[in-house]
């Protein structure tokens, strides 16, 4: 295959790439990770093609990957070397190169992983999330508790699974105590289709200390949307970053 | 069913999104689908509990849980019940390690079971919330956070296993880093007697592999394996010429392994840097019409 596969056409063709945070910086550098499992399940036909998109944080396109894998292949994707100092989404679809017949209204997705490296050696994984979505969809509330005594450290990461343009996450936020009590809520700023961000705590919540008082742990509740699954992280004051899914 | 390891703060979380309801049209609807595809007898003998838990909590929006706790080779060693009920939009956190004090068990590695009041059945695919254990060991902070399913595992009565499949791309045996798995042979079957025995290969980027045993995980017990120990101090030249970095495709027949991913510092195990549940990756090829 040559040139660039447009992201669209792959979801079209009803192989949507998996979208995962994306966090180039000084900080922190993101490893794509991929096996052809193509060749493990289709014997018969074992090769793949390897695609990735990167977004910034506005959503903007900010680079494209592609490799053939062969039977076993597999990819290790430095990031980093592609697209540096980007930090947004990437997007990536394992398609068979065999032209296959999909059963009706169904689509194929892609499994695949991104390790986040960090200072001091600091290593945190996740599996890829939601789907690149076509046309803007709702979001039920997602919560996940957090530690209080490493709020300062702590914050949300939101990325914004829909390629469509009128397809932007607006939402609100909760800060919720651990026994169900709201203790403040406010609106989340607007996300490009395609794009992430990153907020602390205490930027959603600069009273959150005093709100979640001596309690050994707070939970933060995000909906709206287009919103994907959500990514609660710690940044400690060393470089260390810690990063994983609702 | 989760991994503790000894040493390491371990902490299991779990936050009832505000719209969790027991029941609702949807999962009606899901429950007579599910239905439909089975005999009689099993129907009856799944919707009955189901129905009958439902008409005991009186239809109430609030969830119990309660931990069992085993150890990694799968030997029943406590229970614990939490005093309170929880509603939506509250979270349930404990540390566990604190709790295994008090509950007078020495340090040592463990597997815990969360049983929640009300589950969702096999029909219906979804979860409400993930479980969330953070481990906090030294200054690292690791995560993992998986859904709370309630389907039949290596329960041939009820569900049929073709065996496992686990891949993991993200193999890494550097001076610095070393990779682990941790295997866990679950059941929904308390009298689950059979013990599992996985092999592993480990493919570098030329399509070179070699094999390892990964060994005996007993029934309802774990296995954490590093690469080290699977394929032996020869998978650092191995995977040299490729920064380090492989693949294993670790395969069991005959049984549903659950598999996390583990990254650790070279000091043999000493630190957990990063923790991940696999995926199967054959769910993503369930669009395929023929494969």
């Amino acid at each position: 295959m040559s040139g660039e596969l447009p992201i669209g056409e792959a979801v079209a063709r009803g192989y949507p790439p998996a979208v995962l945070y994306l966090r180039n910086d000084d900080t922190v550098t993101t490893e794509v990770c991929a096996f052809n499992y193509f060749s493990v399940f289709m014997k018969d036909h074992p090769e793949a093609d390897a695609h990735a998109w990167f977004f910034d944080g506005a959503g903007k396109p900010a680079g494209y990957f592609h490799r053939e894998l062969g039977a076993n292949g597999q990819l290790q994707l430095q990031t980093s070397e592609l697209c540096p100092r980007i930090s947004g989404t990437v997007a990536m679809a394992l398609i068979p190169k065999q032209e296959t017949k999909l059963r009706p209204g169904r689509k194929v997705t892609t499994g695949y992983y991104a390790q986040y490296f960090s200072q001091h050696g600091a290593v945190t994984l996740s599996h890829e999330r939601e789907p690149v979505a076509a046309a803007p969809f709702p979001t039920s509330a997602w919560m996940q508790s957090y530690l209080t005594r490493f709020l300062k450290e702590s914050g949300v990461v939101l990325v914004n699974s829909c390629m469509a343009s009128d397809g932007a996450s607006v939402g609100t936020t909760r800060l919720m105590a651990l026994d169900g009590t709201a203790l403040g809520e406010r609106t989340l700023p607007t996300i490009a289709p395609m794009g992430a961000v990153r907020i602390s705590t205490l930027e959603l919540f600069p009273d959150a200390e005093r709100l979640v008082g001596a309690s050994e742990g707070f939970a933060l509740e995000f909906k709206g949307t287009n919103i994907a699954s959500p990514f609660s992280y710690y940044e400690f004051a060393n470089g260390k970053f810690s990063l994983h899914h609702f | 069913m989760f991994p503790t390891f000894a040493g390491v703060e371990s902490r299991m979380g779990f936050s009832i999104p505000a719209w969790y309801r027991p029941v609702d049209i949807r999962y009606l609807r899901s429950l007579v689908a599910g239905s439909l595809r089975k005999n009689f007898r099993e129907t009856v003998k799944d919707l009955v509990p189901e129905l009958a838990s439902l008409v005991a909590s009186g239809f109430s929006k609030k969830l119990r849980f309660k931990l069992l706790i085993l150890s990694r080779d799968g030997e029943y060693r406590a229970t614990y019940e939490f005093p309170e009920n929880y509603a939506p939009g509250a979270s349930v956190e404990i540390e566990l390690s604190r709790l295994f004090a008090s509950l007078k068990l020495p340090q040592d590695d463990y597997l815990v079971i969360a049983v929640m009041s009300r589950g969702r059945m096999d029909g219906f695919r979804s979860s409400p919330a993930s479980y969330s254990m953070t481990y906090v060991d030294q200054d690292n902070v690791a995560i993992y956070r998986t859904g709370a399913f309630a389907r039949p595992l290596n329960e041939g009565r009820l569900k049929a296993h073709v065996g496992f499949t686990g891949i993991n791309p993200k193999i890494i045996a550097t001076a610095d880093i070393v990779s682990s798995l941790l295997l866990i042979n679950h059941s929904s079957d308390p009298e689950y007697a059979h013990a599992a025995r996985p092999t592993s290969k480990l493919i570098r980027g030329d399509g070179e592999q070699i094999e390892g045993d990964f060994g005996e995980i007993p029934p309802l017990g774990a296995r954490e394996m590093s690469v080290v120990d699977m394929f032996g101090s020869r998978v650092f030249d191995f995977l040299k010429p490729f920064g380090g970095r492989g693949t294993t495709v670790t395969t069991c027949a005959g049984v549903t392994l659950a598999s996390l991913h583990l990254q650790r510092t070279n000091d043999n195990r000493r630190t957990l840097l990063g923790i991940e549940h696999s995926r199967p990756a054959h769910m993503n090829l369930a669009g395929i019409l023929q494969h």
